[in-house]
């Protein structure tokens, strides 16, 4: 028995740079090459990670729905362990899909849809680096500073 | 050693927080900024004491804020 399933990816940026269609595409040909069927499939979000991921400090949520037998989510795991452009994913299963994801869907796939494209990788250089040095020393010396009028 | 603050009868108030207002719906994962109000400065959950969440919804939040951390949405120590 099928069971509908929501997939959240993490794609890099850099396949996505080379056309958002292509690497949705990509990601959900997957589900299908699984013996699935997708639902709804759209961009969620391009954020800063909250931490870095395989060197990537920022990424393009992808958020699916599909429908997938239990044979399918097993070899379907396997197989985007081993993807390179897929960072993480998360396989939740799913009541149904929201009415909201099939609008958002489709509002993607219309033909004036532009998908911004991913900005450069804020990669913070060295002096504001050190700033944040810094600030985090001014920082600690206020307790310091507090403990001692404590004492007195 | 005399406690001075037993002495003068002050009695230990426990500190209050302000609670967090969820519906079972909105602990998902992907709504990463009311997870944000649930975690401290270094990123560690607050406890129920603190969110004033009911057991369920404390569970359903625990996975959420799991769940954001393994897709990068959260960070696990800052």
């Amino acid at each position: 028995m099928s069971r509908t399933y929501e997939i959240m990816y993490l794609l890099d940026n850099n396949a996505v740079r080379a056309g958002w269609n292509e690497a949705k595409a990509a990601a959900t040909g997957l589900v299908v090459k699984h013996g699935g069927k997708v639902l709804s499939a759209r961009r969620w979000d391009e954020r800063k990670l909250a931490y870095p991921i395989k060197q990537r400090r920022r990424g393009t949520y992808l958020l699916a729905y599909c429908e997938l037998g239990p044979d399918g989510i097993a070899t379907l795991r396997r197989e985007l362990d081993l993807t390179e452009n897929v960072l993480r994913y998360l396989i939740l299963s799913a009541e149904a899909v929201p009415a909201q994801e099939l609008e958002l869907t489709l509002a993607e796939s219309q033909a004036g849809f532009v998908v911004p494209p991913p900005p450069p990788e804020d990669v913070p250089d060295v002096a504001e680096r050190e700033a944040q040095r810094e600030e985090e020393g001014e920082m600690e010396e206020i307790p310091v500073g507090e403990l001692a009028e404590e004492e007195a | 050693m005399r406690n001075e603050r037993h002495d003068r009868g002050d009695r230990f108030e426990a500190p209050t927080y302000e609670k967090v207002k969820a519906k079972e719906s909105d602990l998902d994962y992907k709504n990463v900024e009311l997870l944000k109000k649930c975690v401290g400065g270094q990123g560690q959950m607050f406890s129920r004491r603190r969110t004033g969440l009911t057991a369920q919804r404390q569970r359903l939040l625990k996975n959420a804020i799991k769940r954001a951390r393994h897709m990068g949405l959260l960070s696990f120590v800052d």
